[in-house]
């Protein structure tokens, strides 16, 4: 009895040794290779879902948001690969039969079958098949109003990485960094809470654009664009005194939700990427530099009756024949001999340097990219003509932005601003950031040579000037037209019957909301600024002025003011 | 006799306690797993929910883009009025004496 005893508490002891012995070993000296073990079945790698910021106008309307769509993985294994069922999946994904095949046969088991699928298309595959698709999710980036604004916003490739537009120049902020996290789950695979799987959101951007102007802007645009058939033409509405871009529109136009369906003539953004010889409107910078070198008497008048100037060989003429004209009558008519003669006056080396003080030949440091710095030659490459071409705008590339911002000067008291499109950035937690902050720039003009030169570009529009038509009711609205021919670079010459007609100008013309510039490429029956583009410029004007509250100056003169007297 | 008796409920109390213990641990660990279960369940739903929260938004976005609203608006026939025809109301704070109060004129 003693020995079983013995020999039942050795047996119990060796047991329990045992069991203590298998216990250091695993938990002491195998511990690295069980808690590895252990946590290649708990936890699973997982990728960070990243989502692009909001892009929304100065109001907080939506400009750019973000579809939660799918990519949609498929199980060879466990897919029958009859010819009825690849047919059935290739109808429900929308994939053609052929590619779908040659997917399938694929030496690997796990094949992304198609991205940005929405979830009742997701919905229907799993329907069909449980368990040979599985889902990833992931962002298709989505624009509400199809080709509104998209010069302005540009679009994103199908890994939403900015390509144009805005989305390209501020990709860094409107993208977050993604990345991989362990998540927990148990031996079937049910994940575990973890705070970790947040996604990542990147930051809003906040513009200057105002949704409801860019859409008088684009309506008219069109307008103007069936009635003249042209090729394309451009509209930027600028603030003067802070240099922001109320809004910016091209045609031909392509939508962002599909920019592949567009060839890259509709995708360019004519404002800052295309240049023109900007003909009449360009004589605002010869007028300046005359005013501000003090080259003018008082009440002088010129003579231009010849209706013609010789220039380096070339007779440059006026459209209408004139007879004496005082300065200011010369910016009201247009008279390409009266403005040659200020900017022989003026001499080359001051008409270029006034060039360069407007901005033309250099960017303006807009906040999009592809902007070009346009084409102002330095006076020793001029030839003899240079000097009676320039200032009435021919020989010179600007682009629209560039002109916009040259009578943004004019607008507000002489000072140069930068144009700009982004107001603020908004942080996924809700702090704002602004951008681009306005600060006073160089002031270029003095106060009395804007003021002269307001006079006068507000002539321009009188009864008597070549604008009347882009007169607005109740405002003055100071500005200049433009007609220039198109150089045939085939030709090597001026083509005879493409022409580029432009209007630009400031609304109300003694304290402006806004800068306003009209350019129409090649319009197809009559080509004068004041024709095509000044009747379009009234269109938007009126609107906007009304759309912004901005009351008609001679409300008091016409008895428009009716009085309610409150308690 | 007495002591020995006091010392063996001790034990066993002492015993008890460990056991209690034990299972009281095993208790709370599998409800704070079910707990990371459910809360995971209402995660995926959180997840869900905002992802139809965002695709609702650019329902809403489509629906009520401008140009949606102008044809709406056209077809009741609002527009942008003619500037020709705006009349412009100053509003005169009248006081209790009658007189016209200037300072407040608002237009």
């Amino acid at each position: 009895m003693k020995n079983r005893v013995v020999i039942l508490n050795i047996v119990v002891f060796l047991g329990f040794g045992i069991v203590f012995f298998r216990l250091v070993d695993i938990m002491i000296f195998k511990h690295e290779l069980y808690s590895s073990r252990v946590r290649m079945q708990t936890t699973a790698k997982e990728e960070i879902q990243v989502r692009r910021g909001v892009i929304f106008d100065r109001n907080g309307k939506r400009l750019a948001g973000n579809l939660e769509y799918n990519s949609i993985y498929c199980n060879k294994k466990m897919l029958n690969r009859n010819r009825n069922n690849i047919k059935v999946i290739s109808k429900i994904i929308d994939l053609k039969y052929i590619k779908l095949v040659s997917m399938l046969q694929h030496k690997t088991n796990y094949i992304l079958l198609k991205r940005n699928v929405p979830d009742h298309v997701l919905e229907r595959l799993i329907n069909y098949n449980t368990l040979a698709f599985e889902a990833h999710p992931e962002a298709k980036r989505y624009y509400a109003g199809g080709d509104f604004a998209s010069h302005v916003i540009g679009f994103v490739d199908i890994d939403n990485n900015g390509r144009e537009g805005l989305e390209a120049v501020y990709n860094k902020f409107l993208m977050n960094t993604g990345g991989t996290i362990n998540v927990n789950r148990d031996a079937r695979g049910n994940r575990f809470y973890d705070e970790s799987r947040q996604e990542r959101i990147g930051n809003d951007l906040m513009l200057t654009i105002d949704q409801t102007l860019q859409y008088i802007v684009e309506t008219e645009m069109d307008k103007t664009m069936d009635k003249w058939k042209a090729k394309a033409a451009t509209v930027i509405m600028m603030e003067p005194h802070t240099g922001e871009i109320m809004a910016m529109a091209n045609r031909p136009s392509f939508n962002p939700n599909s920019p592949g369906d567009y060839n890259s003539d509709s995708r360019r953004n004519r404002s800052i990427a295309d240049i023109y010889e900007p003909g009449s409107t360009f004589k605002i910078v010869t007028a300046s530099g005359v005013l501000e070198e003090h080259l003018l008497r008082k009440n002088e008048i010129f003579d231009v009756s010849a209706g013609s100037i010789m220039v380096g060989g070339k007779k440059i003429k006026d459209d209408h024949r004139h007879d004496r004209l005082t300065f200011s009558e010369i910016i009201e008519k247009s008279s390409n001999v009266g403005t040659i003669m200020l900017a022989q006056r003026l001499g080359k080396q001051r008409v270029y340097n006034y060039m360069k003080k407007f901005g033309f030949g250099q960017k303006t440091g807009i906040d999009l990219f592809g902007e070009i710095r346009g084409l102002v030659t330095a006076p020793e490459h001029w030839s003899g003509v240079s000097i009676g071409s320039m200032p009435i705008g021919q020989e010179v590339g600007v682009t629209p932005i560039q002109m916009a911002a040259a009578y943004s000067i004019i607008a507000n008291g002489g000072y140069k601003v930068i144009p700009h499109i982004v107001k603020t950035i908004i942080s996924p937690e809700g702090k704002t950031y602004d951008m681009n902050r306005f600060t006073l720039g160089e002031q270029i003009l003095s106060t009395n040579t804007v003021e002269t030169l307001t006079d006068a570009l507000i002539k321009v529009t009188s009864s008597e000037g070549t604008a009347k038509d882009a007169s607005v009711i109740g405002n003055q609205v100071a500005g200049k037209t433009g007609t220039a021919q198109i150089f045939d670079q085939q030709l090597g010459k001026y083509s005879a019957n493409d022409y580029v007609s432009s209007f630009v100008g400031f609304v109300p013309a003694k304290n402006p909301a806004f800068v306003l510039i009209v350019v129409v490429w090649k319009p197809k029956g009559v080509h004068y600024g004041g024709v095509v583009a000044a009747p379009a410029f009234r269109e938007i004007a009126e609107k906007s002025l009304t759309y912004l509250n901005i009351p008609r100056e001679n409300v008091e003169q016409k008895n428009l003011v009716l009085v309610s007297k409150v308690d | 006799m007495i002591k020995a008796e006091s010392g063996n409920i001790i034990k066993l109390i002492g015993f008890l306690i460990v056991i209690i213990g034990v299972f009281f641990i095993v208790w709370m660990r599998s409800s704070i797993k079910s707990l990371e279960y459910r809360l995971a369940k209402y995660q995926a739903v959180q997840t869900e929910l905002i992802k139809k929260q965002r695709n609702l938004y650019a329902i809403k976005d489509n629906e009520l883009s401008i140009q949606n609203v102008d044809k709406v608006v056209k077809e009741l026939g609002f527009d942008i009025p003619d500037r020709s025809k705006v009349y412009y109301v100053k509003s005169q704070k009248v006081s209790s004496l009658g007189k016209t109060d200037r300072s407040s004129e608002t237009q």
